[in-house]
């Protein structure tokens, strides 16, 4: 246990290019199994991972926050195009960049 | 100078040493040519309405590179409320012309090239962004109106840029040189060209390795050496030089397109943006498409904000606007009208930012929007035509009107309701024959369905980014297929 507290938040998944919830379920396991507690939709954490289904980023759109984050937003990282089978890895690299 | 008044951008037009055939002739001053004229007007429009407090908060926006006050036209959009604000601009400015104001084709690249340009160093590492920013931060300071030049000539549409029989059927580089390079070719169908200070050229389609030449991102002055036009011909252009102010229709503004020649023009390395990157064509043409597809979402709508109220004047003068079918058939432009409005706010606020940092609309709702726009304002026309009656193409002309003899006739038989001259029921329909078919038509219709891509290319990208994939796994989990 690393005690640091990651919260995923998820947009309202109306039309989403993505599978979010697998998505979710897979990083929180990968992030778990290195110590990291990891949440949902909350802001009182160290660190959030924004996904959104499509590019319109709801899930960041309508949950600012000052928090460091990661944004998921269809089959892109911060805005970034990559490939949706990579996206599990990238974003528990970014995670784990921030913290380790 | 973050902002030029309507009569600096004049000004600064005249200094320029354009190049330009209109029918047959070397034009001696665009800016005074009758026919060219109220296209200038129409972007001059632009530059007075941003110094209008009525309409700042559209015009104008804060210059993410200096903090300064740019106009609207020569902004990165910096969040979805910039993307929203864009089409709302549009649309007034279509209200305020009922024509094509041509800054947008500018404004449209600047956005694409910026977000391709980073994304390309990044990739690459090319310095291709740095370059850009600085042509941006001059484009801001000196307040030009720039052209988007992305459309070839193309040749045979069925082969490739370098297949075609002559090269020049798509601007590609001829020469690398330590201090640039050397391009031909031609941008054909080019909007404002005329009235632009600075020209930006893109690909016009995806490219491949073997199209690497024609691969080409350039800024050059709109009067560099090398680049000359040949002003095309709009229906009912020659009305124009007859002196009236009836027949036209609209007398003040119009809109323009004009084949861009470059016979080996030299661009120096900073003023180039890609260079034989081919896997970045595509990324720019696409982006540049889909603004440009919101883009229309806002003009079009103030065209036929305009035409809307020609057909409803127009039934009143005619003593039918109390008839059911004709407020009907107002109703419907409305609803058509206010559709494709619909769409250019959508894909407005379902934007997102690149990475890069400035904003880019929702793709798959920009498309929709366009391909709505290859349809509705047909649609409008006829509807308004309608309306009209048959008079606004049989109309005799200005000078019978005038006529000292005759025009007592005309008087007499081209009345509608007795409490409105016949001059302003003349004027009114000439006003809709000028968009339904006259020089805007040009812009009003021929350009909704080509401009920014013919009906097929949103059909593709529809089918690109529709997730219907999703459509079928929520069809079937309804159904219990399993
Ligand atoms: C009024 C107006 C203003 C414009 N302003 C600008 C501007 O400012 N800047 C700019 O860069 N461009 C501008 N354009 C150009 C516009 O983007 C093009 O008209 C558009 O991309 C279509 O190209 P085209 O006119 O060459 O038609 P074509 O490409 O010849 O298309 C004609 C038809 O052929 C089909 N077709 C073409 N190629 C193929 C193919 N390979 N396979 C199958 N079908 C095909 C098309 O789908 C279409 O149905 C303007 C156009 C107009 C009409």
């Amino acid at each position: 246990m690393n005690n640091r507290r990651i919260s995923i938040i998820f947009c309202g998944g109306c039309n989403p290019r993505i599978n979010r919830g697998q998505i979710a379920a897979q990083v929180q396991n990968m992030l778990m199994e290195s110590g990291y507690q990891v949440g949902y939709n909350s802001l009182d954490v160290d660190f959030v991972i924004y996904i959104s289904g499509c590019t319109a980023g709801c899930a960041l759109k309508y949950n600012h926050s000052k928090l460091p984050a990661a944004v998921i937003a269809a089959s892109s990282i911060d805005a970034v195009t990559i490939d949706e089978a990579k996206l599990v890895t990238e974003v528990t690299k970014r995670v784990r960049g921030y913290f380790e | 100078m973050a902002l030029k008044t309507a009569q600096q951008y004049e000004e600064s037009l005249r200094k320029l040493n354009f190049k330009v055939y209109l029918q047959g002739e070397l034009v001696k001053s665009p800016v005074d040519h009758p026919m060219i004229r109220p296209s200038m007007n129409s972007v001059k429009m632009t530059y007075e309405l941003a110094q209008d407090p009525q309409y700042a908060d559209l015009m104008t926006a804060t210059s993410h590179l200096t903090g300064k006050k740019v106009n609207r036209f020569c902004h990165l959009h910096q969040s979805t409320d910039d993307l929203v604000k864009k089409v709302k601009m549009q649309r007034l400015l279509g209200q305020k012309t009922a024509a094509c104001f041509q800054r947008c084709v500018g404004m449209d690249a600047v956005n694409a090239v910026d977000s391709t340009t980073f994304e390309m160093d990044q990739k690459l590492g090319t310095k291709y962004h740095d370059r850009f920013n600085k042509f941006l931060l001059k484009m801001q300071e000196e307040d030009w109106t720039v052209d988007g030049a992305m459309t070839d000539p193309k040749g045979d549409r069925g082969l490739s840029p370098s297949k075609q029989v002559d090269p020049d059927l798509f601007v590609h580089v001829v020469e690398k040189r330590e201090d640039g390079i050397v391009v031909s070719g031609a941008k054909a169908h080019q909007t404002g060209a005329i009235n632009s200070h600075w020209i930006l050229v893109m690909p016009t389609i995806s490219m491949t390795k073997e199209d690497a030449d024609y691969a080409v991102s350039f800024c050059a002055p709109a009067d560099a050496e090398g680049i000359f036009y040949i002003y095309g011909r709009q229906s009912c252009d020659t009305r124009k030089l007859e002196g009236g102010d009836i027949d036209v229709g609209n007398k003040q503004f119009g809109g323009h397109e004009a084949l861009m020649v470059f016979d080996n023009v030299f661009i120096p390395w900073e003023n180039v943006f890609m260079c034989g990157e081919s896997e970045f064509s595509g990324m720019l043409v696409e982006r540049f498409a889909g603004y440009h597809r919101q883009s229309y979402g806002g003009c079009k709508v103030g065209v036929g904000d305009v035409l809307i109220g020609a057909a409803a004047t127009a039934a009143e003068f005619n003593g039918a606007a109390k008839a059911s079918h004709v407020k009907d058939k107002l109703i419907e432009m409305m609803h058509l009208n206010e559709t494709l409005y619909a769409c250019g706010i959508a894909c407005s606020a379902e934007g997102h930012k690149t990475a890069s940092g400035n904003y880019i609309i929702d793709l798959l709702l920009a498309n929709v929007c366009k391909q709505n726009v290859t349809r509705f304002p047909y649609e409008i026309a006829r509807l308004a035509e309608d309306i009209a009656g048959g008079l606004m193409v049989t109309m005799p002309s200005e000078k019978d009107l005038r006529h000292p003899e005759i025009g007592k006739v005309v008087e007499k038989y081209f009345r509608g309701v007795a409490s409105v001259s016949t001059e302003n029921r003349m004027r009114i329909l000439r006003l809709i024959e000028n968009i339904t078919l006259g020089t805007a038509a040009v812009g009003y219709r021929t350009e909704s369905m080509h401009g920014a891509g013919s009906p097929q290319a949103q059909r593709i990208m529809i089918a690109r980014q529709g997730n219907l994939d999703k459509k079928k796994e929520l069809a079937k989990a309804i159904a219990g297929i399993k």
